[in-house]
């Protein structure tokens, strides 16, 4: 079996939705395939689920940047588990961000060299 | 009107390890025997690390774990969006779907930190802590209108 180095997923829930994009792999995703996980994603849910999630796909896609520009997002000490509820009803709706091993968000430079350095 | 605490926490580290103290004296509050006989632990998952640090986000600000018991508490803090009381809370798992082995049941709470989100939250992680569930029908959520501002329910109404 596998013994995958990076993985995670990324979730929307509340309001009777339960949906998610996971990943299991030996190079971490770059922020450019977090992104297009959290639009994949947004995909998958009816036009008003979107709508109320729209902040909180925001939240969700600013964490990306804001970590990618720093060189990735590493859940070291233990797992990394990011919610970013719709503020300010409390609703319960949300999109989920989870790092469960490894590093996720690096920049598309650095994945790119890892994911070559990993196939040869 | 709500006494907000914390607010700055996003904008000074010192500010923002104040918050999360308060948060683990809050939890230090509640019963020791209970939290020493289901081993719960603190800090349990991490804000995640970027360039060699911790994020300070506040989500989590707060975390702890009993793995015996499958049980988590996880706190989100962000900063008031309004004068109202904001609170939220759900469960969730940690580690895989309900069922499966080694699956944490957790409670997640989201707010903006205030004295009466204290007092709501002790409450709520008091009694997933006692019960590994939360009675929703001692603990009604807060109802907001569509200007955001909190309508209190009366009984009658509740029902």
């Amino acid at each position: 079996m596998v013994e995958w180095k990076h993985r995670g997923r990324v979730q929307a829930q509340g309001g009777g939705v339960e949906e998610s994009v996971p990943w299991a792999r030996m190079s971490p995703p770059s922020d450019n395939e977090g992104y297009k996980m959290l639009a994949d994603l947004h995909d998958r849910l009816l036009p008003g689920e979107q709508e109320h999630r729209e902040a909180a796909f925001s939240e969700a896609r600013d964490f990306i940047a804001r970590v990618s520009r720093e060189g990735g997002v590493h859940a070291a000490r233990a797992a990394v588990q990011k919610s970013f509820p719709v503020k300010p009803r409390p609703d319960k709706r949300r999109v989920d961000i989870e790092v469960h091993k490894g590093t996720a968000f690096v920049p598309e430079s650095v994945s790119s060299a890892l994911s070559t350095t990993v196939e040869l | 009107m709500i006494n907000h605490l914390f607010r700055d926490f996003l904008q000074n580290p010192t500010r923002y390890h104040e918050a999360a103290a308060y948060w683990v004296r809050l939890w230090q509050q509640m019963d020791e025997y209970r939290q020493w006989k289901h081993e719960w632990q603190y800090p349990w998952l991490s804000t995640g690390v970027v360039a060699g640090a911790e994020l300070l986000d506040g989500n989590p600000i707060f975390s702890a774990c009993s793995m015996s018991h499958h049980l988590g508490v996880r706190v989100i803090q962000y900063p008031p969006t309004s004068n109202h009381l904001e609170f939220d809370h759900w469960l969730d798992t940690f580690g895989g779907e309900l069922g499966e082995q080694g699956v944490i049941r957790e409670l997640v709470i989201a707010c903006a930190l205030s004295d009466e989100v204290s007092r709501r939250a002790v409450e709520l992680m008091e009694m997933w802590c006692r019960d590994g569930r939360i009675d929703e029908h001692t603990h009604q959520p807060v109802i907001y209108d569509d200007g955001f501002r909190p309508i209190h329910l009366t009984p009658a109404m509740a029902c």
